[in-house]
């Protein structure tokens, strides 16, 4: 399994992602970038804790501790306002950087 | 977008503020949860809960550090470390309550005093008058033998304002001033309320603008009269519940035509003259402009002037000099030629009576101030280095020089804020104090306050101290690179010799500058005594003195045979008062300190008054009834001064020259026994002459004395009923006995004394515990040696000898500092003292004694606890 190194801001960008889809706790967040990289992204708990907490801070996610499908307590994420905004912000910017990057790797060199 | 996210990084901060808890709590769940779900997940594919556990735990890293990071997200880190910096500082204060109690408690005091005193500095004496370009508001004084004497002998007179308000060179305006008393009756109660009279420039001169109303216009001053009055603010506020429909009212003044008020003037001019309850016009009299009499001896307005731009102090006073000169030269007659040789010169403000010792205490609590911050320092650094391996552990631990300082800094601003409330708290009442001897003091005076100015000057002074105090003993911990080792003798090996010179120095300074101050207090308090054991030189205890004033009677008995008979009444009616020996007159204003200079002095009285006073003729004979007012009977300090080897009986005293001569009869025909008639402190100070009129001479204004063995106040009360009965328009301005009065003079002195006692206590008591903080702390880092000199033969005495050598040479080489310094200081208070030379042994004697004494007490405690020392158990502790 390849180790990724996000460039700045993709994580957020994957997480508001997962999130628009509806609610779900961190572990769940971890799962879904998981399986639907097919297994080709793997996030650490390490980086992923800290930024759902940053993402929080700034209302672009919201918080709330709710009842997970084991029946335990956990904290559950939804998207904000702000955070659907960002989202459609961060893929246009996103998406025009892979463009150019492609553009430039394709070129005749 | 942007200012959204603000509005919510905000919010939530806010929140997280607010709640802790919430983030903490939802942290751990999450933390929990993601454990759990990573642990059934691994179950799943088939390992133990254990092994689950373990993996999904090491998955997850170290998780302490992650929580740590999600904090910091919060944003709230700066708030919960301040928090959890004053909870620790307030445990590790409350822990040691001493040091706390002494530090707040020695900061509070010096705060306190210096606050006030710079306060009532400020207020007094250095606060500029409330006008524009106060640099050019200029009082005009004129100055006798070369000093300025105080109040009303110095003023200026109606014929030099009149000079100066044509010099349109020098001046942009002159106005006139001139204090009043009048009366006002309710039934049989009379008030009597002071105020001034002024010429029309003066409320434009420093720049007042009516509240209310309107000033006086130019002709109802001059030519006048305008029956009009102007309140100041305060009393149109207290006494008239600021009501704007004052305008127009009537104010009866006793016996005189009703006056309407016109304006109210602002607060500002209360810098002039608080007291005053009113404003009138002034009317020049006809005596006023008497130029002959007038321009050197009626010395009693106030004239003020604003000086051109571009006019120097220096260049008016030279041309109002030589104004004077012409005059002299050109105009004078033989009498004023006469008082030309005492009354020479002019020169402008003069000092506010009080400022000599407003600098003193000032000085006094200065110093105060730095026996106060040697202490804190001392017992700052003492404090630190016996917590040298709780803060060597904390920076093995990690924590930085900054974080250390954090702490330091947390603890001291604590101590400091807690001193500043209370040396607040000290400084209010002190004003209050000072205020209250300010209204005896000096009843003119706008009361102190502590402004701005001084609360920022406190402010500045308390952010340095909070500085110093935190930064210090971590910058000698520093420079002594003693944080960096950590090694098993720490616990024991002292510090350094840095800081330990460092403490020394400041217990050796504040003995000094405390042996100083109980010098300096020690002479103010010998000549308080020397005063106080001035004999009086008359019965003070068994007189009462009423006065009628030339405002009460004249308006009534303008003629002088009117005058003489209301005297003749009033005389009689004082005779039939119950339990009176003897009642006599005096024209003169005595008991009170400010009077004019000269060679001499002369008092009127009436032909009883040395049996009254109880003053024994020493040569010669007293009045008799029906001598002339040329018979005069000097007292004994005129005989000493100017017949030191011969009798004066026979002699003329003249008001400007001793006659040597036989022609001038009768002259002088007795001298009695020297009564220090204008206070204590004048026994060496202006002879007095003294001239008898008979009694069917008419005064205008006198002081009436009665002897007698009835308590005061009964006799006083009596006396107000009597007037009344003479004639029910009369009352009399003041009654009081006459030890009150001569008591009343001393005010200021014992003020002082008290006060500067005081401050030399509190420095006596901050170098005190000094010599005990440094000594105690000193047995305790050598507690080790100690026990080893025990355990090889040291006896207790040896032991005891060496603590105590220590102290007694601290003491010592500040005793001895102390000692070189006030002999050089003590020469400021030169002008205080009483028959007390400023080298006065006695003081110097006494003061040292006492500090040995106290240095030996803060010296005996600690050796007791150096010889209680077991060697065994000093020797286990390694």
């Amino acid at each position: 399994m390849t180790k990724h190194v996000f460039p700045q801001g993709a994580l957020e960008m994957l997480i508001l992602k997962v999130l628009s889809n509806g609610k779900e706790h961190g572990w769940g967040i971890a799962q879904k970038i998981h399986l639907l990289s097919s297994e080709a992204l793997k996030i650490e708990e390490g980086s992923l804790y800290p930024t759902l907490s940053r993402m929080q801070q700034r209302g672009w996610i919201k918080g709330k501790l709710g009842v997970s499908e084991n029946n335990r307590q956990a904290k559950f994420y939804t998207l904000s306002a702000l955070g659907k905004m960002k989202l459609k912000k961060e893929r246009e910017q996103w998406e025009s950087m892979v463009d150019a990057i492609a553009q430039v790797l394709g070129s005749e060199g | 977008m942007i200012f959204l996210e603000t509005v919510y990084r905000i919010k939530n901060w806010f929140l997280n503020l607010v709640r802790p808890g919430k983030r903490e709590r939802e942290m751990k769940v999450e933390i929990e949860s993601h454990l759990e779900l990573d642990k059934e997940r691994s179950i799943r594919s088939g390992m133990t809960p254990a092994e689950a556990r373990k993996i999904s735990l090491r998955q997850f890293g170290h998780v302490d550090g992650l929580k740590e990071e999600c904090r910091d997200s919060w944003g709230t880190r700066v708030v919960t470390d301040l928090i959890r910096d004053l909870r620790y500082s307030i445990r590790s204060l409350w822990k040691s309550k001493v040091f706390s109690f002494a530090v707040v408690t020695t900061l509070a005091l010096c705060i306190g005093a210096n606050t006030t005193v710079l306060s009532a500095l400020y207020s007094l004496i250095l606060k500029p008058l409330p006008v524009e370009n106060p640099e050019r508001l200029v009082q005009l004084f004129n100055v006798v033998e070369g000093r300025l004497a105080s109040d009303r002998a110095s003023k200026s007179s109606w014929n030099q304002y009149s000079e100066l308000r044509t010099r349109k060179d020098l001046f942009e305006g002159c106005a006139l001033r001139v204090r009043k008393t009048k009366a006002i009756r309710r039934d049989t109660v009379v008030r009597r309320l002071n105020g001034y009279g002024v010429s029309s420039e003066f409320f434009e001169l420093v720049n007042a603008k009516p509240v209310l109303g309107r000033f006086f216009l130019p002709e109802e001053v001059d030519p006048g009269p305008g029956h009009v009055v102007v309140l100041p603010q305060r009393v149109w506020e207290t006494e008239y519940d600021a009501d704007p429909n004052v305008l127009g009212q009537q104010i009866h003044f006793d016996a005189e035509a009703s006056y309407a008020i016109i304006g109210v003037a602002p607060r500002s001019l209360e810098t002039f003259d608080y007291e005053s309850r009113f404003i009138i016009p002034y009317h020049v009299t006809a005596r006023d402009r008497n130029p002959a009499e007038g321009r050197y001896q009626a010395w009693s307005f106030d004239l003020w002037l604003r000086l051109k731009p571009g006019v120097s102090r220096a260049m008016a006073l030279q041309q109002i000099r030589a104004m004077e000169r012409r005059w002299y030269e050109e105009e004078a007659d033989a009498d004023a030629r006469n008082s030309y040789k005492t009354y020479k010169d002019v020169a402008f403000d003069r000092p506010h009576p009080l400022t000599g010792s407003l600098y003193l205490l000032e000085g006094g609590s200065l110093l105060v101030l730095l026996v106060g911050c040697f202490n804190v320092m001392t017992l700052i650094v003492s404090r630190s280095n016996q917590r040298r391996l709780e803060l060597t552990i904390r920076s093995s631990l990690g924590a930085g020089q900054s974080s250390l300082r954090r702490l330091m800094l947390c603890e001291c601003s604590l101590l400091v804020a807690a001193a500043v409330c209370l040396g607040m708290t000290l400084a209010l009442s002190g004003t209050y104090m000072v205020n209250e001897y300010l209204s005896v003091l000096s009843p003119m005076t706008v009361p102190i306050s502590l402004d701005y100015a001084t609360l920022f000057i406190t402010l500045a002074m308390t952010i340095g101290l909070v500085g110093a105090m935190g930064l210090l003993p971590l910058e000698i911990f520093r420079k002594t690179g003693f944080l960096e080792r950590v090694d098993s003798s720490q616990r024991t090996a002292s510090v350094s010799g840095f800081s330990r010179r460092l403490s020394d120095g400041m217990v050796v300074g504040q003995v000094a500058i405390a042996f100083i101050m109980l010098v300096g207090a020690g002479l103010l308090f010998r000549s308080f005594q020397n005063v106080l054991a001035v004999d009086p030189g008359f019965d003070a205890s068994q007189i009462v003195e009423g006065r009628l004033d030339w405002g009460t009677i004249h308006p009534r008995y303008k003629k002088r045979s009117d005058a003489a008979v209301l005297k003749q009444r009033v005389h009689a009616a004082m005779q039939e008062i119950p339990g009176v020996e003897s009642v006599s007159l005096s024209m003169h204003n005595m008991f009170s300190a400010d009077q004019r200079g000269g060679e001499f002095v002369g008092h009127l009285v009436s032909p009883e008054f040395f049996t009254t006073m109880n003053m024994p003729i020493i040569e010669g004979r007293g009045f008799q009834q029906g001598d002339t007012d040329q018979v005069k009977v000097v007292d004994e300090l005129f005989a000493r001064r100017f017949f030191p080897d011969r009798s004066p009986i026979g002699y003329e005293a003249d008001v400007n020259q001793l006659l040597a001569s036989g022609n001038a009869a009768p002259g002088i025909v007795g001298v009695v026994r020297r009564a220090n008639l204008r206070g204590l402190e004048d026994r060496d100070g202006v002879p007095i002459v003294y001239r008898s009129r008979p009694l069917k001479d008419g005064w205008w204004e006198y002081s009436i004395f009665l002897r007698t063995s009835r308590p005061a106040a009964s006799v006083m009360s009596d006396m107000r009923a009597k007037i009344r009965e003479v004639d029910p328009q009369l009352h009399l301005s003041y009654t009081r006995p006459l030890d009150a009065a001569l008591d009343e003079m001393l005010v200021s002195r014992r003020g002082m004394t008290l006060l500067l006692l005081f401050f030399a206590g509190l420095a006596l008591l901050l170098s005190l515990i000094g010599v005990y903080a440094v000594l105690s702390y000193d047995v305790a880092q050598r507690r080790r040696e100690i026990g080893i000199r025990g355990a090889i033969g040291a006896n207790r005495s040896e032991v005891l000898g060496m603590v105590l050598r220590q102290g007694a040479s601290k003491a010592g080489i500040g005793l001895a500092l102390g000692f070189l310094a006030s002999l050089y200081l003590t020469r400021f208070l030169e002008k205080q003292l009483f028959d007390v030379a400023a080298v006065d042994p006695w003081t110097y004697i006494v003061a040292g004694l006492s500090f040995a004494t106290v240095a030996l007490v803060a010296s005996y405690l600690p050796a007791r606890r150096a010889i209680r020392i077991d060697p065994l158990e000093a020797l286990r502790v390694e």
